[in-house]
């Protein structure tokens, strides 16, 4: 799938991440920026985990950037699902 | 995870559990985005917000203890804030418990000052303020963003590496840091529960003594506008004296609040010593005349004993008075049966010799647990003051000269006894009771002037009477809001 929109998800509160989905073109693949009060130490992990959604939501398409506080991984997962969901139009919230 | 309840699926993994946690996650996460929400409407307005939140480590992120806490710091904060000229505005606040746990937020008025500024006036309370590492005080710019000092808060368990890799890694288990930080919150309300505590007891007494005098026209005693039978003090010698006695009230209750030997007569010493630097100053002020020795003695006990119950929440009439005869003892036998003083008798000791056991005075009257204040003066306060709810100066007149009637015609009172002998002591309790039954009668105010006149003629002041009206009010002031089977959670 492609994003259709622009969405974001998270707030910038302490152990929070902040997930910004803007649209591509079609075939132009992934881009990922990360950035991160623990980059040093997390920034494979919180990587590896926003892949990880983005492969079982089987999305494409989309520039995503993290602006992370660090959330745990199980809240970075919730985030990004949410903000692909409001990209792709079946969750409420788009920006 | 095992379910404990779930008995269809005994020992499994029950996904049950796991669902619930993940509910409760998402509920988290839900909140702060409304949170974020709101900071992004005060920031579409052009305003500058400021927020106060709990860094709650597991769930629940609130819970009744916390809840008070959160209270307490809103309060510090508001007032750290006023005291550092960040005006908030406070009509349009937004205090509101999600999820995620306890939430305030403010727009703070105009522009003046930037959000950086701010940002450094909340870290120095955060920096000030003794569990400050559990509070977060974010602020949030007129465009929207977060206003970050870059600086990293360091962990609250471990004080070593800074709070979010420990959080991150979950390095400390939420279990134990909980238990840490419910203890380190149960502390820090004790604290704030003890200072309560005090400043009230310590003005309930400052108020006994000031109502007391002011209490006019008085039997013999001095009043707002007579002398009464005294010619070396006034209204004024009153006035100074009680300011100098307040001073030590609140040591006296916090020295009760803090006690914990299992054996209370070990605090005598102490109290004594308080007690006796208090007569000191009293003297000092008052150019030498005793204006207040009994209400020390008797306030003293008072404020010691009822901190010391409302610490330990069994405050109660019963309980106040069981634990003055406990702390007293055999006050007659020890301190009237033997000099203490070698260079002169005072008047209860030389009354006492004389009159044996009508002349105990005081003393008498603390070892069988002041029964005049509890059986006669205590009832009468009740029936005036139980329901009144803002202090009217005649309401207060009217309770508490029928008290100081109660108490004059069943107080014993040594100092009359001494000075005047047993007769006008009896002729004295006499018309008193007789004002007393009269009161709110049409006879009321010509028996009242008879008492008054009595007095005046054979030189008479019941100043043992007014000591124990004043600790009466005081005892009945702190049953009213302290007393633990009403107030249980005071």
């Amino acid at each position: 799938m492609t994003p259709k929109f622009k969405a974001q998800a998270g707030t910038f509160e302490s152990s929070d991440i902040m997930i910004l989905i803007e649209p591509l073109e079609k075939d132009s693949g992934r881009k990922v920026d990360i950035s991160s009060t623990v980059i040093l130490q997390f920034e494979e992990d919180i990587k590896k985990t926003i892949n990880q959604v983005l492969d079982r939501l089987q999305v494409e398409g989309l520039h995503l950037i993290a602006k992370d506080k660090g959330a745990l991984t199980q809240t970075i997962e919730a985030r990004v699902e949410t903000a692909v969901k409001r990209s792709l139009g079946i969750q409420e919230g788009t920006m | 995870m095992i379910h404990p309840t779930c008995f269809k699926h005994l020992g499994c993994i029950c996904k049950q559990e796991v669902d619930k946690m993940e509910k409760v996650v998402r509920e988290i996460l839900e909140a702060k985005e409304i949170r974020s929400k709101e900071r992004q409407k005060f920031a579409e307005l052009g305003d500058i917000s400021l927020s106060l939140t709990l860094n709650i480590p597991g769930v629940p992120k609130s819970n009744y203890q916390i809840k008070l806490f959160f209270s307490e710091c809103l309060s510090d904060l508001k007032r750290f804030l006023l005291s550092h000229r960040i005006i908030i505005e406070e009509k349009r606040e937004i205090i509101r418990p999600d999820a995620a746990g306890d939430f305030y937020l403010v727009p703070v008025s105009g522009n003046e000052i930037s959000a950086a500024t701010i940002k450094e006036i909340a870290e120095l309370y955060e920096k000030e303020h003794s569990l400050g590492r559990l509070l977060d005080v974010d602020i949030t710019d007129e465009k929207g963003n977060p206003v970050s000092s870059g600086k990293a808060k360091k962990c609250y368990f471990c004080n070593e590496h800074p709070a979010v890799f420990c959080m991150r890694r979950q390095t400390h288990k939420y279990g134990e840091m909980r238990t840490v930080i419910e203890k380190d919150i149960s502390r820090f309300l004790q604290e704030r529960r003890k200072i309560r505590v005090c400043k009230d007891l310590s003005a309930f007494a400052l108020k006994a003594l000031l109502h007391e005098v002011s209490l006019s026209p008085k039997p013999g005693l001095v009043d707002r506008f007579s002398n009464g039978s005294h010619s070396d003090m006034d209204f004024s010698t009153f006035l100074n004296s009680s300011a100098v006695l307040s001073v030590y009230f609140k040591e006296i209750a916090e020295y009760g609040y803090s006690y914990s030997s299992a054996n209370i007569k070990d605090a005598l010493p102490k109290l004594r010593q308080i007690g006796l630097q208090m007569e000191e100053d009293m003297y000092c002020e008052t150019c030498g005349v005793n204006t207040h020795k009994g209400a020390i003695f008797l306030l003293g006990f008072s404020l010691f004993v009822s901190a010391n119950q409302i610490k330990n929440r069994n405050f109660s009439y019963d309980s106040f008075v069981n634990q003055i005869k406990e702390l007293n003892g055999s006050l007659v036998e020890n301190e009237l049966g033997k000099k203490l003083y070698s260079s002169k008798k005072t008047h209860g000791e030389e009354c006492f010799e004389k009159f044996g056991d009508k002349g105990k005075g005081i003393r008498g009257e603390i070892q069988s647990g002041l029964p005049c204040v509890f059986n006669h003066a205590i009832p009468v306060l009740s029936s005036h003051f139980d329901k009144m709810d803002a202090v009217k100066d005649a309401i207060i007149h009217e309770g508490l000269k029928q008290t100081l009637l109660v108490l004059i015609a069943h107080n014993y009172d040594s100092n009359i006894l001494y000075r005047k002998g047993e007769k006008v002591l009896n002729e004295l309790q006499d018309i008193s009771q007789q004002a007393f039954t009269l009161f709110g009668t049409q006879y009321f105010n010509s028996k009242y002037q008879d008492l008054l006149d009595y007095c005046n003629e054979n030189r008479i002041s019941p100043g043992g009477s007014a000591d124990l009206l004043a600790v009466a009010f005081f005892t009945y002031m702190v049953n009213k809001k302290y007393n633990w089977k009403v107030f249980n959670t005071n």
